[in-house]
């Protein structure tokens, strides 16, 4: 869609009442003699000869085009066209109902506009300047139409519902705020359209058939524009926040990992992506809770993007799905490892650019991690041999096993084990919070919906990049018996038979579960090398879900979980900002999310135990370091072209028409002198007493 | 822009003999006398040659005597010589009129210098040259609300002091009609002489039948066309844009835009006014100047006038 320049007139009333008084008036004093001064002379016998414009005695005289009519009816135009604020929309206008989509993503806080504010602090006054702009019909326009406010990163919120007050929707842009998310438009446009859709003509002032007015404000960095499309009736426009040059280098990845024979020592990955046309060189620093420990020796060399900085926005494949025929565009990368560091105790590892750039969010990445400490293990029922040998060589700090009515006795205490093994039937009904590797499907979760049974059963597929599958090959598994599941949407499946999953992760609040659908004893997996693994990547996995001796990343966008004692009531949350917050803890568990800005996320509860704290740390989304804005948009199969990159996208006419409206002015001065110019006497006397009137005698 | 045109004009009137002609003056033109072109006789002996014969000393001719001759101009010594009798007869010396007639209708009371004033002072100056001539000097003011008033036949110095009052008092102002006035002034011609009129000559009704009556009954007519520089060149006074202007005399008003195409109009129509005159002036053979009322009085005594013949 392309744009439109149309003009919007912020006071059209004044600008024509003025137009409308002055004008007439204008003509009218024409029409009507000049007002003259008076004097006396000795006869008016010569100039009554001479004069041209010595009128009939009537009060009006006949309307004779002059000069200076005209250039006084033009300035007249140009100060009522001035004095009705008109501006000029370089966007579209639009006279239905609008929707305006903000985009709040990690890349939006780019500085690289005018190097202080973010593109979201530009993007929100463009987009009050646009509301501005919607409801500034005046006193002549019909009733504006209904606008919303949504903002998006991950997930997309509204921040006003449709209404017909600007300011109202000017607080709502207010309220937006910047996240260090993903970009992801799909809820947006959900949410858009879900409220857009008009069931009420009368009240809602549009038609069924009246697609809404999409108006985005983006980088055009967004991940699923390519699985988007633009609806019939809907129209869309982009306006670009950023430059389409901008160069960004960033922390893609952090980890850490204990060693496994020294638990005291920390080994930390970091990958830093260069998003930029040429390859970079900077140093990385290192630093656990603020402590600066160790610097990369010699910087690293981070090889440039390859391909286009521009561009169609949406997938990394954009330029593919613009049908160009160029090839994909890929970011430079640089993996670095850092000396192994000594760090017996908890801590926040963070990892930072020692180079400034125009997005710093992503400058730095963190990683959470805590003590030492090994998993304990209980072990509940009858569980094959297989099993119990391989957990019992897991490497923990204790392996305890119980029958069904001990666990239902103790393991009310959460926190006593860190994962449980058990067979479905010595579980209980309602599972006591905790960890669950469950070899058999259990009656004890809700949304596995059992409604059978199958027998030889192979792997169909598999979720390989799931850390549970990790160097485990299924291949050769073969499945003698397994009970068929329907499983809930929310239940993960991770390894598939024919028609029914064979393996699937549950969460339910504080209970997490792995669930093989079969016993291990009726396939030949026990056999099988990928078994022992499978069993110590779940137990670890498990175990590491919210207490682990090494912590995940954490990215915008999802929801951290701590497992507190089960008496504890309420915990502290500190946020990156510094604030604090009080969470209510409910079943053992305290949970927030979802997460909005990176950094490092602190807990703290008091149990019997003392005083107890977690600190997770939340690193910008990947992806978002591609910061260079896209000048079109791929939605689906259709191009949205970007407009007013930068700057308002609604500026201001007035101040041309004020200027006209002199010049205008200096112009009519200009030609009333000309017409009464009286060249100056040369000198105060004539030489020659009789000198001014020679050529008179001589007539 | 000029104050005229700002409606202040300079109305500062004349108020002793003095300040129409001071001693300074009076001493550079006290040589100085009318001339005529035409030498006419006159009431009584004068000191002015005359083409008449007559009692003077100055010799002319002889004629034979006729019965009724004065015997006292017999030459007894020519009859001595021829028996015969002849009469001497001598050129007579007679003495000049000199008639100014001066403008004072409204019109005249404009300008800065104002036209009247200057009328006054150079009626003053030139009817001294005449008194200190043993000229009979007539002072006239017509176009004026009581009608033509005159003082007539001045002769010697003494009467300057009574000459300079009458003028000091004279009022501008009016409508008289110029036919009239100079057909009073040609009905009350005693003798010939030089006869100046000074007038700005701007006359709706005309000035040729004025001027008929005048001219070629024995005066010696010149015509001082006084004009104030505002008149000449009113664009370069200050006058400019939109004017409603009034006639001094009939308070005929006429609207104006003072745009220099209309003020070169104007000069033009002046030109055309001025010319008309002169031209009138010499088919009749009347002397025709206009004069600006710039113009210093002794500056256009001593040397235009002089100039062109009226004095010497």
């Amino acid at each position: 869609m392309s744009a439109m320049l149309a003009i919007v007139w912020m006071t059209p009333l004044i600008g024509a009442a003025i137009a409308a008084v002055l004008v007439p008036l204008l003509v009218a004093l024409y029409f009507l003699k000049l007002r003259r001064r008076a004097t006396a002379v000795p006869s008016t016998l010569l100039w009554k000869r001479s004069v041209e414009d010595v009128r009939a005695n009537t009060p009006f005289q006949r309307l004779r085009p002059s000069v200076l009519l005209f250039l006084q009816l033009g300035l007249l135009a140009f100060v009522a066209f001035a004095l009705m604020q008109p501006r000029m929309d370089l966007g579209l206008s639009s006279s239905g109902r609008t929707v305006i989509i903000i985009d709040a993503s990690a890349s939006m806080s780019a500085t690289d506009l005018d190097g202080e504010k973010s593109r979201l602090a530009i993007a929100k006054t463009q987009a009050k300047e646009r509301i501005d702009q919607l409801f500034a019909g005046g006193l002549f326009s019909t009733i504006p139409g209904e606008t919303m406010v949504i903002s998006f990163s991950d997930t997309a919120k509204i921040m006003q519902p449709f209404t017909r007050s600007s300011g109202d929707l000017k607080r709502a842009v207010d309220r937006i705020e910047q996240t260090d998310g993903g970009s992801r438009i799909g809820d947006a446009l959900s949410l858009a359209r879900a409220f857009a859709t008009v069931v009420n003509p009368e009240t809602q002032g549009a038609t069924p058939s009246e697609g809404a007015s999409l108006e985005l404000w983006s980088d055009g960095r967004i991940a699923d524009l390519a699985a988007e499309a633009i609806r019939p009736g809907e129209t869309v426009a982009y306006h670009v926040c950023g430059r389409a040059d901008g160069a960004n280098v960033g922390i893609e990845g952090i980890a850490a990992e204990r060693s496994a024979t020294e638990p005291g020592v920390i080994q930390v990955f970091v990958t830093v992506r260069n998003d930029g046309p040429e390859a970079i060189e900077t140093d990385l620093e290192l630093a656990i809770d603020g402590v600066r420990r160790s610097v990369t020796p010699k910087p690293v060399k981070v090889p440039a993007a390859s391909n286009g900085l521009a561009g169609a926005g949406g997938a990394s494949v954009s330029a593919t799905a613009a049908g160009s025929t160029s090839a994909p565009y890929k970011p430079g990368y640089e993996r670095v490892t850092f000396p192994p560091i000594i760090q017996p105790r908890a801590g926040v590892i963070s990892v930072s650019l020692v180079r400034a750039d125009s997005m710093i969010a992503d400058n730095r990445a963190s990683i959470a991690v805590s003590a030492p400490r090994r998993l304990r293990i209980a072990v509940v029922g009858s569980i094959d041999f297989a099993t119990k040998n391989v957990v019992t060589a897991i490497p923990a700090e204790k392996v305890e096993f119980l029958s069904a009515a001990e666990f239902a006795t103790r393991g009310v205490k959460s926190d006593e084990f860190d994962v449980v093994v058990a067979t479905p039937a010595a579980l209980p009904a309602q599972l006591p919070p905790g960890r669950y590797l469950v070899l058999g499907v259990p009656a004890g979760i809700e949304g596995l919906n059992p409604y059978g049974g199958k027998e030889k059963l192979s792997v169909r597929s598999q979720r390989s990049e799931h850390p549970l599958l990790h160097a485990v090959n299924l291949d050769d598994l073969f499945i003698a018996r397994a009970t068929a599941i329907a499983p809930a949407s929310d239940v993960e499946s991770i390894v598939e038979g024919p028609d029914v999953p064979l393996v699937v992760v549950a969460r339910r609040g504080p209970v997490a579960a792995v669930i093989t659908t079969f016993e291990p004893l009726d396939s030949n997996w026990p056999f099988q090398r990928g078994f022992v693994t499978f069993i110590a990547n779940a137990v670890e996995w498990l175990g590491a879900l919210d207490q682990a001796a090494v912590q995940e990343e954490h990215h915008p966008g999802e929801t951290l979980s701590v497992r507190t004692a089960a008496g504890v009531k309420e915990a502290m949350l500190t946020l990156p900002d510094g604030t604090t917050q009080p969470l209510q803890a409910r079943e053992g568990s305290v949970t927030y999310g979802p997460l909005v800005r990176s950094g490092t996320y602190e807990f703290r509860w008091t149990d019997d135990r003392g005083e107890q704290r977690r600190m997770f740390a939340v690193n910008t989304a990947e992806g978002e370091g591609r910061i260079a804005a896209a000048d079109q948009l791929s939605v689906g199969a259709q191009v949205v072209l970007g407009t007013g990159s930068e700057g308002g996208s609604l500026s201001d006419l007035w101040p041309f028409a004020l200027a006209a409206a002199l010049v205008l002015l200096v112009l009519e001065w200009w030609a009333y002198h000309r017409k009464n110019w009286i060249r100056p006497a040369r000198g105060a006397k004539p030489v020659r007493p009789l000198g001014a009137i020679a050529p008179i005698i001589r007539a | 822009m000029s104050l005229f045109f700002q409606g202040q004009p300079n109305r500062k009137r004349p108020e002793r003999v003095d300040d129409l002609i001071d001693a300074a003056l009076m001493a550079r033109i006290g040589q100085l006398d009318v001339v005529s072109r035409k030498i006419f006789t006159g009431k009584i002996q004068g000191e002015r040659r005359s083409k008449r014969r007559g009692q003077s000393v100055e010799f002319a001719d002889f004629r034979p005597y006729v019965h009724g001759d004065d015997l006292r101009f017999i030459d007894w010594n020519i009859f001595g010589r021829l028996d015969r009798l002849f009469l001497k007869i001598f050129l007579e010396e007679e003495d000049l009129s000199l008639v100014i007639a001066i403008d004072t209708s409204a019109s005249m009371d404009w300008g800065d210098p104002n036209k009247m004033v200057f009328a006054q002072r150079l009626a003053m100056a030139l009817g001294y040259i005449g008194l200190v001539n043993h000229n009979r000097v007539t002072i006239a003011a017509f176009g004026g609300e009581g009608g033509m008033q005159k003082i007539s036949n001045l002769r010697g110095r003494r009467k300057t002091s009574e000459m300079g009052k009458w003028i000091l008092n004279l009022k501008s102002g009016g409508t008289g009609s110029f036919e009239e006035s100079m057909k009073a002034l040609a009905l009350a011609r005693q003798g010939r002489g030089v006869m100046v009129v000074v007038s700005d000559f701007l006359i709706k009704d005309g000035y040729e039948k004025g001027l008929r009556y005048v001219a070629g009954r024995g005066y010696d007519l010149w015509c001082m066309q006084t004009l104030a520089p505002q008149e000449i060149d009113p664009g370069a006074h200050g006058l400019v844009g939109d004017w409603r202007l009034t006639d001094a005399e009939d308070r005929d008003e006429a609207e104006v835009t003072a745009s220099p195409g209309l003020v070169e109009q104007y000069r033009a129509n002046l030109g055309a006014w001025c010319a008309g005159l002169r031209d009138f002036a010499i088919r009749r053979s009347i002397m025709h100047m206009v004069v600006d009322t710039s113009t210093e009085i002794d500056a256009l005594l001593l040397e235009y006038l002089r100039q062109r013949g009226l004095v010497r």
